[in-house]
């Protein structure tokens, strides 16, 4: 209690002790409750799909790994096996045109990227013939066909947490301000006004009885 | 419906396979060339880029600069050697940053 009015001596809102303003600061300390309710709302349900977005991430990114670490050197076998001609020639011209759609979504007011695979997922991905080339360059190609829309995912998923990490770390600065500091000052004022309001009225009636002892002394 | 194309940024013998699959493979062939090639891949206006470690590496501070804007996305991959631990790393960071404290990832260091 004590602590509470000293800091409300130092930190206070400045205002003149009146009626009026006491209203004034009760309207504003409810909004700002109001404010403070909603916004940590909103980091809970952020987080919520940021913890979802996370596991997500720590799976794909897993299999991404695996993924690759398979891949990559079977397409180094290729290129020892194979005259580098030979290989320039094979990925002259690609079979899949492989890209992405992207569209946005909207988490929480958000906006974050959403990809969607536009390969077409035919077993036949190899963009040269099998004459020429060696059977490591068809593991690899095959293997990097399939790891390709996983690692589009990836990329969404990873995206997406970044941007939510920027819009948490906002929400959460936010409601600690309200929490910490808005919040607490407008109460401690609040309580200033109020206790100088009651000091007011005692002086007052002080002051009365003090009359009238006076006018009956006067009238004895 | 728009269709966006992929990009590989790397060292040539991590990113030429990818040229396989019709995605356009941008080599870099020192760490000084990084920062330029990474650069001129963003500007190709594609949807993902793939970024091999080494070059991430090589240029932390290009990758986060990239982060805030929606698109592209990057995604870093491991190189030939094998996976660093890099984007775990990375996504370790971003995490503590906007929760305040290392939650999920202490058993993977």
């Amino acid at each position: 209690m004590r602590e509470g009015s000293r800091c409300g001596a130092v930190m206070e809102v400045r205002v003149s002790p009146t009626r009026m303003q006491l209203l004034r600061l009760k309207k504003r300390l409810g909004m700002a409750e109001r404010g403070h309710k909603l916004l940590k709302d909103k980091r809970d349900e952020l987080m919520k799909k940021f913890l979802d977005l996370i596991r997500e991430e720590q799976a794909l990114r897993r299999r991404v790994e695996a993924g690759l670490a398979k891949t990559l050197p079977a397409f180094l076998e290729a290129r020892a096996a194979m005259s580098s001609e030979a290989l320039e020639e094979a990925f002259m011209a690609p079979k899949v045109s492989c890209g992405v759609d992207v569209a946005t979504r909207i988490i929480m007011n958000v906006k974050v990227p959403e990809f969607t695979w536009l390969g077409e997922k035919t077993r036949d991905v190899y963009p040269y013939g099998f004459f020429g080339t060696s059977a490591s360059l068809d593991d690899a190609v095959a293997g990097l066909s399939e790891l390709l829309p996983v690692m589009t995912e990836l990329a969404e998923v990873e995206k997406s947490i970044e941007l939510l990490a920027d819009e948490i770390e906002k929400t959460r600065r936010r409601v600690n301000a309200l929490e910490y500091v808005l919040i607490p000052n407008l109460r401690s004022t609040a309580r200033y006004i109020t206790m100088k309001l009651d000091e007011m009225e005692r002086g007052n009636l002080t002051r009365l009885m003090k009359v009238k002892d006076i006018v009956r002394a006067k009238q004895a | 419906m728009s269709m966006y194309r992929f990009a590989a940024v790397g060292e040539e013998e991590a990113v030429f396979g990818f040229r396989a699959l019709g995605v356009d493979a941008f080599i870099v062939k020192s760490q000084d060339d990084a920062a330029q090639v990474l650069t001129e891949a963003r500007k190709g206006g594609y949807a993902v880029i793939f970024v091999t470690e080494q070059v991430a590496r090589a240029v932390p501070d290009v990758i986060e600069g990239l982060g805030d804007e929606p698109l592209p996305a990057v995604l870093i991959i491991p190189g030939v050697g094998g996976s660093l631990g890099l984007a775990s790393k990375r996504m370790k960071t971003i995490v503590e940053k906007a929760v305040g404290a290392d939650i999920l990832f202490q058993e993977r260091g």
